[in-house]
């Protein structure tokens, strides 16, 4: 069914963009992934101006990480104190990159940087993730001595220059339930990278905030998700709110679409997400966030069909 | 309906009247379950001539980038931009129309894609601005919005004309000129501007006005929208 989107000023297939957003939600139930990384590539595939294309799916990362972050607030698997350190630094990242982001369209680059940003953040930490769970999943196939570190598996053996450094940090704060007493600026930092990048990009950006608290703040896996999420759903309602104010980017009918999508599928994530653990669940996301860097990478590698491209003032 | 009352007026009407349009939508209205619209055009003409018809969208600036490779990447590289650039263009005429008019005449009414002037903005080689044109045109014309070829007018009977335009689901919103021009023997005898308006209705203008009037409440509703649309779930889909 062919539906004309308002903000979008463009007709487009209803059932795609509902398939899009409930495949989306699943990655997000099972992951603790926003999947805006996802949603923004193809709706811009799908000939959606990309303004709109970011300022909507913002708010289908609202819907889609609420539904999650209910799903792990029942199995506590939160940690809030660490999630309110994480905010302080997403507040002050989303309105820095909105400023960034108007610089950007202002000399007139926004597609270059946003497009070759996702490649890189895309190729690098997939490839990254990949790596590490297939060394993982090897050891653990054919090793059989960790079958019950999991969530300690990828500490390195010999203190490197990052634990050094962690070790060395000021203003050290308790997080009792991650059972870590480390500097506050490393979640703050990691939340002011997350709200560049959901204003900027355009995305939550979980699966830079996952693999950076497995593996800089070493926190508990089973709190990663749950808490990654809580800080994506806040910081994207804020890029949303901002969006819609400040460039009229959100269009109420194609999120409406999304997240009707969305909601279903992480209602199936949450679900799955128990049977999906650990380094599985890793080379399962990298395998994903790879072929989408990829795929992203051929278009400024191939040779463009079509040289030239219209922007109407 | 309209179309009948129209022939009426015009079989009726005093002798001089020598070219009259009308069309099957007085505005095209765009609702969620838009999805382009073919327009038909009526008209009369005495005595029978020569018929070009020309569908003119809402000018906008328009920079046409060209992709360049830097160092094995395909990024943007130079642009261009143009002052007032037709959003929609379109041309019906009841033959071929360089067996109508004269090139000077088609350059002075743009009629045809070929008439068509495109002034960039700042200074620019001229070899620059002719492929950027082209670009422009070929851009536009896969989008839908320019007219490949004209379309066919046809005369019902020794006045009564008739053509039909298409207008795709991402047309321009915003007001539009029709303009008729009837020929004989290649001179211009008669001319007719017909005002025209795209515009959202029902509720996809609601949300647009929703959308740039108030657009904090809009951003506030679009998050209770994702809130409570997830709760729902939750609700629905509980496990027991």
């Amino acid at each position: 069914m062919q539906i004309y989107l308002p903000i979008a000023e463009m007709a487009v297939q209803a059932e795609t963009i509902a398939l899009l957003g409930a495949v989306v939600g699943v990655i997000s139930g099972v992951f603790g992934v926003g999947g805006g990384f996802l949603t923004t590539p193809f709706l811009i595939f799908l000939g959606i101006p990309p303004a709109v294309a970011v300022g909507t799916q913002a708010s289908q990362l609202v819907a889609s990480s609420t539904t999650a972050v209910i799903g792990h607030w029942k199995k506590r698997n939160i940690d809030l104190k660490m999630a309110w350190y994480l905010l302080i630094g997403g507040f002050i990242g989303t309105v820095v990159g909105i400023f960034i982001f108007r610089l950007l369209q202002y000399i007139g680059q926004v597609d270059l940087v946003v497009s070759v940003l996702y490649v890189v953040f895309l190729c690098a930490i997939g490839g990254m993730m990949l790596s590490e769970s297939v060394t993982t999943l090897y050891h653990s196939t054919f090793k059989k001595d960790n079958a019950d570190d999991e969530g300690t598996s990828q500490t390195p053996s010999k203190p490197s220059y990052w634990d050094h450094l962690r070790a060395t940090l000021p203003y050290k704060v308790q997080f009792p339930e991650s059972r870590l007493y480390i500097s506050a600026i490393i979640p703050i930092v990691i939340g002011i990278i997350g709200g560049l990048m959901v204003s900027v990009m355009g995305i939550g950006a979980g699966f830079l905030l996952v693999p950076a608290m497995i593996y800089m703040l070493r926190m508990p896996p089973l709190l990663v998700a749950g808490t990654t999420l809580l800080q994506i759903l806040i910081t994207s309602a804020i890029a949303c709110i901002l969006h819609a104010v400040m460039n009229q980017t959100v269009d109420l009918i194609l999120a409406s679409i999304l997240i009707g999508g969305s909601v279903i599928g992480a209602q199936i994530g949450v679900r799955l997400s128990p049977y999906i653990k650990g380094a599985t669940a890793r080379f399962l996301l990298a395998s994903i966030i790879t072929i989408v860097g990829l795929r992203l990478a051929s278009d400024l590698l191939i040779p463009p069909e079509n040289l030239y491209s219209l922007v109407v003032r | 309906m309209r179309i009948f009352i129209f022939v009426l007026f015009v079989l009726i009407s005093p002798a001089h009247a020598k070219l009259d349009i009308d069309i099957s939508e007085p505005n095209l209205e765009i609702t969620t379950g838009f999805t382009g619209d073919t327009l038909t055009l009526f008209g009369t003409a005495q005595p029978k001539g020569d018929i070009i018809i020309l569908v003119k969208g809402p000018r906008k600036d328009t920079t046409v980038r060209r992709k360049a490779n830097v160092m094995g990447l395909w990024l943007h590289g130079r642009s261009m931009t143009f002052r007032d650039v037709w959003g929609y263009y379109n041309i019906a005429s009841s033959k071929p129309i360089a067996d109508i008019a004269s090139p000077d005449i088609l350059a002075q009414y743009n009629m045809g894609l070929n008439s068509l002037v495109f002034i960039p903005k700042g200074k620019e080689k001229q070899s620059d601005i002719s492929r950027f044109t082209e670009a422009l045109i070929q851009n536009k014309q896969l989008s839908g919005l320019y007219a490949l070829t004209p379309n066919a007018v046809d005369f019902l009977n020794d006045s009564l004309f008739k053509t039909t335009i298409n207008m795709p689901a991402n047309v321009p919103l915003g007001d539009y000129e029709i303009e008729a021009f009837l020929f004989r023997n290649g001179q211009l005898i008669d001319q007719e501007t017909h005002p025209f308006n795209i515009a959202q209705v029902g509720i996809a203008a609601n949300v647009h006005d929703f959308a740039y009037h108030r657009p904090f409440l809009y951003g506030i509703s679009v998050i209770l929208l994702a809130l409570l649309s997830s709760l729902i779930a939750i609700v629905l889909l509980r496990r027991e």
